[in-house]
């Protein structure tokens, strides 16, 4: 049985981005008009054909980082890259002490690696937020004391949008000798990023939250004395030893190519998503009882996150249809406890319970803003009009 | 722009659909004649609450609506509550099997509480009219 979803309008580009055309077809192109993806630690033809594709790929993405193609290694995601950058940094600087810290509003697959270090001798610290979402560096440089070897706090976060300050969390790190790891899954190929100016050790990309294919992802290391990561597999030499296994030849090109458009289109791509987020509110501000998640000042704008009072976010979502928002975060929302990033902020169980996330990409429309904001609006009125008096 | 999804991965099936949207039952407070009994249960801070009003005449229930918060599932459940019980005689009120809903509604297991919200709100309306 297959169900028909007429006039989808995709607000959910936090999730995962449309893959971009241009991609697709490179990738297309790599599949169907070779006589055969050769592996890339092969040396004959194919094989030194793939190669080449690859470290083309390799600096396209370096160059949208601002670095060396040297520092990219290439993995499955960001979820890899996490904890890549997490338990092989750790266990790389293990002798030299085993304290790390991290927040308590990163992604799940930070907080994963960190709970994974807890469970195997390490002693972890989970700083809070400020009520927007902001890291108090006060708080942080209390926190790093002689035993602490790394730092990782998301660039952007994935549910609110809100944007730490990476400058100033990597200068004290690097002035207090401490490894930094930023998840910037949600930054890459969105804002600018200049890691040649950038006091950064560690950086997680995804290809599929910037118009690329899913399955491939990579990680930056800073070329540095006591800057590295002990591998998580074994098995191969491919990545310096440190990610081995086949690379994905087409994925890869696509990877590679969509860093490329991104670097040619951010300028544009951040005005966007600046102007979508502020047509959006202006639709939804004026709803009593609404309100947005997280800081207003440091965040990217291509994800906006509302609360509001009195309505079931679940109800939302299906009032909704066929707009494409979230309810959490895309990796979260298939169970209904209430966000945990949104509870760190302070929010109570009801407000989190009813945010949604809408997230925009270089593909939205005006008008697809504005079914939103007409949509939003009619299903808040419905399901106060059926609320019973204590919510009304 | 149009997708293809298997139904399988839908999170409410079309009857759930029907009802979430259907709004027949919304209270808005406009009664015919007769005395108003209510109900109330659930706590909107775990997520559902529910408060149903209704009038008996003659020993039949003659009117049945409500206000609701909480999930599509939640608000489709007292939709059909309410259409169970408007035109029903009291003595048959024992006849509505709640946990029916469970499979016409394809209630997910984590939302098994629901089932148990709606039997309050029976209960109490059976003890409310003497069936208990």
């Amino acid at each position: 049985m297959k169900r028909l979803i007429e006039d989808l309008v995709y607000l959910d580009s936090a999730a995962t981005m449309p893959i971009d055309p241009q991609v697709k077809s490179a990738m297309m192109a790599c599949l169907d008009h070779a006589e055969v993806i050769g592996n890339p630690s092969s040396s004959n033809s194919p094989g030194r054909k793939a190669m080449h594709d690859i470290e083309v790929a390799r600096q396209q993405l370096a160059a949208l980082l601002h670095t060396d193609a040297e520092n990219v290694i290439w993995t499955s995601g960001a979820t890899e890259s996490n904890n890549l950058a997490i338990i092989g940094a750790a266990r790389f600087r293990a002798d030299l002490g085993r304290h790390v810290i991290t927040m308590k509003t990163e992604h799940k697959a930070v907080l994963g690696a960190f709970d994974y270090l807890e469970k195997n001798g390490f002693q972890v610290t989970r700083l809070p937020p400020d009520a927007n979402g902001l890291l108090n560096i006060d708080d942080l440089k209390e926190a790093i004391h002689d035993e602490t070897q790394l730092v990782s706090i998301m660039h952007v976060n994935n549910e609110t949008g809100v944007t730490q300050d990476i400058t100033q969390i990597g200068s004290l790190c690097r002035e207090l000798g401490v490894l930094f790891h930023t998840d910037a899954a949600q930054s890459v190929g969105k804002i600018p990023l200049y890691l040649d100016q950038l006091p950064i050790d560690l950086l997680s990309v995804s290809a599929h939250k910037f118009y690329g294919p899913q399955g491939i992802g990579a990680l930056y290391i800073r070329k540095a004395a006591g800057c590295g990561v002990v591998p998580l597999h074994y098995g191969g030499e491919q990545e310096k030893w440190i990610r081995p296994g086949t690379l994905p030849v087409h994925q890869i090109v696509g990877f590679g190519l969509a860093a490329k458009l991104a670097l040619e289109r951010i300028e544009h791509d951040c005005l966007m998503m600046q102007l979508f987020h502020e047509r959006l509110w202006d639709g939804l501000k004026d709803i009593p009882g609404i309100a947005i998640n997280g800081s207003v000042e440091s965040k990217y704008h291509g994800i906006l996150n509302v609360s509001i009072s009195g309505i079931d976010g679940e109800s939302l979502i299906l009032m909704l249809e066929p707009l494409c928002v979230a309810n959490g975060s895309a990796c979260n929302s298939k169970n209904n406890e209430p966000s945990f990033v949104l509870k760190a902020l302070g929010r109570t169980d009801h407000q989190a319970q009813s945010a949604i996330r809408f997230s925009f990409n270089r593909n939205t429309t005006n008008e697809e803003i504005d079914i939103a904001i007409e949509k939003y609006n009619k299903a808040v009125r419905y399901l106060r009009k059926i609320s019973p008096d204590e919510l009304i | 722009m149009n997708k293809i999804m298997p139904e399988q991965m839908e999170p409410y099936n079309d009857l759930t659909r029907e009802l979430f949207f259907r709004g027949k039952y919304v209270d808005n407070f406009t009664y015919s004649e007769g005395k108003i009994t209510g109900v109330k249960k659930g706590n909107i801070d775990r997520g559902q609450y529910i408060q149903l009003n209704y009038i008996e005449k003659n020993h039949k229930i003659i009117t049945a609506k409500y206000r609701v918060y909480g999930c599509p599932h939640t608000i489709a459940s007292i939709e059909w509550l309410c259409e169970q019980i408007e035109g029903k005689a009291i003595d048959n009120l024992n006849k509505i099997e709640i946990v029916k809903l469970k499979i016409l509604l394809l209630i997910p297991v984590e939302k098994t509480s629901l089932i148990l919200l709606l039997e309050d709100v029976m209960d109490e309306i059976r003890l409310q009219l003497g069936l208990k």
